[in-house]
């Protein structure tokens, strides 16, 4: 099959593969090995700059040499198919849903540390929409309330905002963060809840007031005309609007 | 209309940079260049930092995800998204590396192209089919490289055989060159001097590694060395004088430093404009008929 392909191709094949396995492919046979080391080298480190940057507690966590092995891994069996390095992050957390083998001295949680890491770079570079027109003053419960540009919520079954080489091995506990980036573009993160979580999502389609988007949650999870379950949620949105995560309601 | 896309000595721009070039002007530095895989789909504080810097200077995209001679399919999607980002931003014209970067999956960093015929012939295809997605040339850069796998013909054949046979336009590193010439024992000045005139868009400048005496590495992370000002210097005298960009990538100092080298090519380029001027009117000298 591969005597088909054009020399050149052959040669890219050679070349290409032994950078990124150069345990099991071998060196191009015109190459000489100090010659190869250069290119080995900068692939590499280049890759590993990126996992690095953005993995940072992950990477301390499990060590250097494990966490060079796991990039290595990653280096030599993903297939990459975004051409952005800031998605580079993105390709290793596929690796690590889809490829990723884990020895028993790994943490469980490690997809779940990546991914909370991977989230706080995407909320900070993601394009947001433009911010419709809002007034900060308006009542949240009559007025359909405006969401920060960027607003993601994930539960994790892990504590994985309080994972560090001081707390590496927490108990599993359901955990549900909300993301955000506020309008003077910082990110935040907030603690938030399955029931919050619902909330959220029923606030970013953008079509429900305040009111409808509490009523709408109670009355999925069995608490319609519940006051007190009433008043928790009118106690979120004005949470979220001194957090910044709810800028004010739709001008 | 001039054929070169930009004017002046220019710098490229990186993260790092935003915020310490922010008070330099347009005539302190004439154009500035990106990689566009690092700023498509980037908003946020970032996006709109960028914006500030390509509403007030002229922009070229150098990219580096191109892959043009990858044995991989051209990514078709990618390349309209290049086109638009430079429509969104005005951008000037789009560099890439004569190099690949890919195979079965990104790399994210750059590979030598076997110099063969068949290459040749493949990697042309490749460029014409980006040029019908831009509607414009694609301009490419020759490229550093410390191997030279599977090669049948001199880096500086390739080179001319992949512009004419594509018919696109050519960004000159005299850095690599030089970086070459060492790494593989050429003369870096035969090589310049076979470089076609007509076809080079703008030129980089940018310094690099001594690995060992006969081993250097394109780090973009040290000044300029003499020997590559030197050649810059004899580039202008061959082909006239042509915009021509720094690249700074690591420990990158401060903006007086940086701003130091970009005079420099100014410097240069007046020596040279004000010699251009003498042979016109006395002497009809030859860098006046290399001017398109």
């Amino acid at each position: 099959m591969s005597n088909e392909l054009p020399d050149f191709i052959q040669h890219q094949h050679a070349f290409a593969n032994h950078i990124k396995d150069p345990e099991n492919k071998p060196r191009p046979e015109d190459v000489d090995d100090r010659h190869m080391a250069v290119y080995r080298d900068l692939f590499f480190k280049n890759v590993m700059s990126f996992l690095d940057g953005t993995f940072p507690v992950l990477a301390e966590i499990i060590g250097a040499h494990r966490w060079q092995q796991i990039g290595r891994d990653f280096f030599a069996r993903h297939h990459n198919v975004s051409p952005y390095f800031l998605e580079i992050s993105q390709e290793f957390l596929s690796y690590l849903e889809n490829e990723f083998q884990p020895l028993d001295s790994d943490p469980v949680y490690i997809y779940e540390l990546a991914h909370y890491e991977w989230l706080e770079l995407f909320v900070d570079v993601e394009p947001a929409d433009e911010v419709a027109a809002f007034d900060a003053n308006k009542d949240l419960l009559a007025f359909k309330p405006v969401l920060a540009p960027v607003v993601e919520g994930f539960i994790y079954q892990y504590p994985v905002h309080q994972i560090s080489t001081a707390n590496p091995n927490p108990e599993a506990q359901q955990t549900a963060l909300i993301v955000y980036r506020s309008r003077e573009d910082e990110v935040g993160f907030a603690a938030s809840n399955p029931f919050t979580m619902q909330l959220l999502a029923l606030l970013k389609e953008g079509r429900y007031s305040g009111h409808q988007c509490i009523e709408a949650l109670l009355e999925a999870n069995g608490y319609a005309g519940n006051e007190a379950a009433y008043q928790g949620g009118v106690a979120i949105l004005n949470q979220w609007q001194s957090l910044g995560i709810i800028l004010g309601a739709a001008a | 209309m001039s054929r070169f896309p930009v004017k002046g000595a220019g710098l490229g721009l990186r993260r790092t940079l935003l915020g310490p070039l922010s008070s330099v002007t347009p005539d302190d530095v004439n154009f500035m260049e990106v990689a566009p895989e690092n700023w498509i789909g980037v908003g946020g504080r970032l996006g709109k930092q960028f914006r500030s810097y390509t509403e007030r200077f002229d922009f070229m995209c150098h990219g580096l995800s191109l892959s043009i001679g990858s044995p991989d399919p051209l990514d078709v999607e990618f390349v309209k998204q290049v086109r638009d980002f430079m429509r969104e931003h005005g951008i000037k014209g789009y560099s890439e590396h004569l190099s690949y970067c890919s195979n079965e999956g990104h790399m994210y960093d750059l590979m030598p192209i076997p110099f063969t015929e068949e290459a040749v012939k493949y990697v042309a295809a490749r460029i014409r089919q980006v040029q019908d997605i831009i509607e414009q040339p694609l301009i490419i850069e020759n490229v550093s490289a410390y191997a030279q796998p599977g090669k049948q013909m001199e880096e500086i054949e390739f080179l001319k055989a992949v512009l004419a046979e594509a018919d696109c336009r050519l960004l000159l590193d005299v850095n690599n060159v030089f970086v070459n010439s060492t790494n593989h024992g050429f003369d870096a000045k035969r090589y310049l001097e076979q470089v076609p005139t007509e076809r080079i868009s703008y030129i980089h400048i940018a310094g690099h590694y001594d690995e060992a005496e006969d081993l250097l590495v394109d780090t973009h992370g040290t000044t300029v060395k003499d020997d590559v000002w030197d050649l810059l210097r004899f580039t202008y005298d061959n082909h006239g004088v042509i915009p021509t960009l720094l690249e700074r990538d690591f420990n990158i100092p401060s903006v007086e430093e940086l701003m130091s080298e970009v005079n420099q090519i100014k410097a240069i380029q007046q020596d040279f404009g004000a010699q251009k001027i003498l042979n016109s009117e006395g002497l009809g000298g030859k860098s006046e008929q290399r001017i398109a």
